[in-house]
């Protein structure tokens, strides 16, 4: 029987709960409208953070640089759009100060000075941002120019090189030429001759082993992604081994020119040596060949990136904070409706009633707790069909194309647990509040913490780890970690974060249900 | 049967007693009113008779038990009409009576049966789906008693249901009262209209926070006058037959008000008129009117205010600030 009476005290509260709100029709259709037309706005106003920035190059009085702003744009690319070119520092300055642009970037006057004594050439940049996650931006992008066009400075080394590449070739067939020569001598008896030959052959290829001792270089560099393929043929060699090739040339020549200097050379070690370095020339001849037919860009910068999204969808930034701006209005909803309604019991004097009335302060709060959780599951419920669906209003097609990948059974555990934990955050706001305007701020204080804390904008795990536990004292944080995987991953919410959500609500109640009942007692 | 016991109940917040000493005791299927003027601690008064708050010193029983711990079936056992309208004004008032039984886990039907019955009792049918933003404070203060009788309680705490409120209301209250001592119920009533004190079937009487009295509207008229009063009218009013009159043990006092009429102060009028018609005809006196004077309460609240105001400046005369002030018999008499 006094379970009977229990569920009927704490049932008054469900129907005076559920009627004091119906008679607010403003108010459900701000709460369940106003919500989605903030996304909806959102979604056709957001356009994503700009990444293209504007600038002026400060270029030096003398030094003869091109005045042509095509000229540089190329050669920074597309995410800089220079504005113009000037030789006043000043003028320049004035503008970044007066935000007509974002960046100011200056070229050196010593460039080939510079680079001569081995030092590297500082270009200033200078920009005028107050906005931190701007700023890094801008220093990122200032880093990616750089190296854009270091890339380009270097493809143009590269290119510089194959051309020079073409007198190596030459060399060679100057090579191949003596080589000949030598065997026609040697036919002819005439060892002095072929020796003089043969004499020119070592000063002939040191500038062919110098190029292919630094390319070998280049292709073999130390870096722990490069593996050095082996070839499947031994005799073949690629351009890695150029320099071993380019010293077993030398090498093979020397033996060659050592033979000749011989006093009775063998004819037979010569033209063994002799075939031995034609071997070597055709082999260098070949290396070269793969080397001028390489892409300047690609000795440049050997590696690009090929970026794969594994994720099953990728939403657009208003798919993507939906579950965010469901969760964080279900809680400052809970918590504002929450919070004010115990206030207003107390303004009213109607706890004056429940202190001689047999309800006890459980009852009111189980009341409290079914009419908000059934108050806040229609809102979140219409919210969800409304960001899932496609509908029109008065002529106007609405359409936020939120997807739900995952579980219903999770999704609606999740916002039943963010319901409860944040009702019981909002009785706990109320227990400390005096009056209306003071839980009014509370809440406000708390919608403010959640923006900054719950990773809605800012990752949780940006936020240093004892800051964190701010983060997880929010229904919301969990609420939204939970809301992102079961949406938009389609997968299963961590355990931990589901009885996390549920403790904090038993723990809110708990606190609040202490308060309340000190007060009911209250002499 | 007592429903409510006080024994020298006081209460203090810091070092000030707001009711200091209060001793009575309430009576099944009376009406007991609570008499004094704001701030002089009725308020307090019930918070302690309810259980709200409990007293510094002394005790409290309210149908034999402490009220401060009481079970939620002793609660039910009283009603509760505030001072103020506490229920809320964007509800009905039939949901805000429907709110009001539930609270003391009245099963569906018989709330509505006992709605429909109370809206008739306090005339609010047709206003019942009104909701109390739209209906007028006299409405209010019904549908607070109908809140308040909703659980059929046999005793009723009423705090001031008179207060702002026209005549014509006032007397539908008390006339609803009445009704509830028909039927057997037990009404506690603080009201600052000493005129209403008429309405009671005792009073107690407070100021800051002390009982000056407790008595019947009749015993408290004749404690406060030190008896009851006769007017005597004579064309020729002897000084002789004045003099007999004094002489008579009956008569307290005598006031001569003009050439031709006496007020006599006496212990009981009904039996003092025909000795006073005597004595006065025997000394050679027309009477041409007897009668009983019955003053006012406000009269008689006024006198008892005055005296306590004398006690009070002689204790402080005297150098002694903790004069009781219980200035009238019966202000300990349970009944």
């Amino acid at each position: 029987m006094q379970v009977v009476k229990r569920a009927i005290r704490s049932g008054a509260f469900v129907s005076k709960e559920i009627n004091e709100v119906r008679r607010q029709p403003r108010l459900i259709m701000s709460l369940i409208l106003g919500p989605f037309l903030i996304l909806f706005l959102f979604g056709i106003g957001y356009k994503g953070e700009a990444t293209t920035l504007s600038g002026i190059f400060v270029l030096p009085e003398q030094g003869g640089f091109s005045t042509n702003i095509a000229d540089y744009q190329k050669l920074v690319g597309s995410q800089l759009e220079i504005r113009s070119l000037t030789t006043d520092m000043n003028w320049a300055l004035g503008q970044l100060n007066q935000n007509n642009v974002e960046l100011v970037v200056v070229i050196p006057s010593d460039i080939s000075q510079t680079i001569s004594s081995g030092a590297q050439v500082q270009v200033p940049i200078f920009f005028n941002e107050v906005d931190p996650l701007r700023r890094d931006l801008i220093i990122y992008l200032t880093y990616v120019y750089t190296n854009e066009i270091n890339k380009q400075t270097l493809a143009e080394a590269a290119h510089q090189s194959q051309l020079n590449a073409g007198d190596v070739r030459s060399t060679l067939v100057r090579v191949r030429n003596s080589l000949s020569a030598i065997e026609q001598r040697l036919a002819a008896g005439d060892v002095a001759g072929a020796n003089a030959q043969a004499k020119g052959l070592p000063g002939s290829i040191s500038n062919v082993q110098l190029g292919l001792v630094l390319l070998s270089q280049l292709m073999a560099s130390d870096s722990t992604l490069i593996q050095q393929p082996q070839p499947q043929d031994p005799n073949q060699v690629n351009l890695t081994q150029g320099g071993n090739v380019a010293q077993k040339l030398s090498l093979d020549m020397q033996a060659l020119s050592d033979e000749l200097n011989r006093p009775t050379p063998d004819p037979e070690v010569v033209r063994q040596r002799i075939a031995t370095v034609r071997e070597d020339v055709d082999t260098l001849d070949n290396l070269t060949q793969q080397f001028q037919s390489i892409n300047p860009l690609v000795l440049a910068a050997p590696f690009t990136s090929q970026a794969t999204n594994t994720a099953s969808i990728t939403p657009n930034f208003t798919a993507y904070y939906a579950p965010g701006m469901l969760v964080l209005i279900l809680q400052h909803m809970a918590v504002t409706l929450a919070a004010l309604s115990l206030v207003r019991e107390r303004m009213l004097g109607t706890v004056e009633l429940f202190r001689v009335a047999p309800i006890r302060a459980g009852e009111i709060l189980t009341g409290k707790h079914v009419s908000f959780m059934a108050l806040l599951a229609i809102v979140a419920g219409a919210l969800l069909l409304m960001m899932s669906n496609e509908f029109t209003i008065g002529g106007v097609h609405l359409s936020l194309r939120v997807p739900i990948l995952g579980d219903w059974v999770y999704l609606v555990l999740t916002l039943m647990l963010v319901a409860f934990a944040s009702v019981g955050l909002g009785f706990l706001v109320a227990a400390v509040s005096k009056s209306e305007s003071q839980a009014v701020q509370l809440s406000m204080l708390i919608l403010l913490a959640s923006v900054f804390f719950s990773g809605f904008f800012l990752r949780v795990q940006t936020i240093w780890e004892p800051i964190q536990a701010v983060s997880y004292a929010l229904p919301v944080t969990y609420g939204i970690a939970n809301l992102q995987v079961i949406m938009l991953r389609g997968g299963t919410p961590q355990p931990l974060l589901l009885v996390g959500l549920a403790g904090l609500g038993v723990v809110f109640t708990l606190v609040s249900f202490i308060m309340l009942r000190r007060e009911l007692q209250r002499d | 049967m007592s429903m409510i016991e006080v024994k020298n109940v006081t209460k203090r917040y810091g070092e000030k007693a707001v009711v200091d000493s209060l001793n009575f005791e309430v009576n099944e299927g009376e009406i007991f009113g609570f008499i004094g003027p704001s701030g002089s601690g009725k308020t307090t008064t019930i918070r302690l008779l309810t259980g709200v708050i409990r007293p510094t010193e002394g005790q409290v029983r309210l149908m034999g038990e402490d009220p401060s711990h009481q079970t939620s079936k002793m609660r039910e056992k009283f009603g509760y009409l505030p001072q103020l309208f506490v229920l809320y004004p964007n509800l009905t008032v039939r949901e805000n009576l429907n709110f009001a039984g539930s609270l003391y886990g009245m099963a569906p039907r018989t709330r509505g049966k006992r709605i429909k019955e109370l809206l008739g009792f306090v005339e609010l049918a047709e206003a019942a789906n009104r909701t109390a933003t739209n209906i007028s404070g006299g409405m209010l203060r019904r549908l607070e008693l109908a809140a308040a009788l909703l659980h059929d309680p046999p005793l009723l705490f009423a705090d001031e249901p008179t207060a702002g409120i026209d005549p014509v209301l006032r007397g539908k209250f008390w006339e609803e009262f009445r009704h509830l001592r028909s039927m057997g119920r037990t009404v506690f009533v603080t009201t600052q209209y000493v005129g209403e004190t008429e309405y009671c079937d005792r009073v107690g009487i407070i100021r800051a926070g002390k009982l000056l009295a407790v008595d019947t509207p009749e015993g408290l008229r004749r404690s406060a006058l030190g008896g009851e009063i006769v007017d005597i009218t004579s064309d020729n009013l002897t000084p002789e037959g004045v003099h007999m009159l004094a002489q008579l043990p009956i008569v307290h006092h005598l006031q001569t008000r003009n050439r031709n009429e006496l007020r006599a102060y006496v212990v009981e009028a009904s039996q003092a008129i025909p000795a006073l018609i005597e004595v006065l005809t025997t000394a050679g006196c027309n009477v041409s009117s007897v009668e009983e004077y019955k003053p006012s309460f406000d009269e008689i609240f006024i006198d008892i205010m005055k005296r306590e105001d004398a006690k009070d400046a002689e204790n402080a005369a005297n150098g002694n600030g903790n004069g009781r002030g219980i200035a009238t018999g019966g202000a300990n008499a349970g009944s």
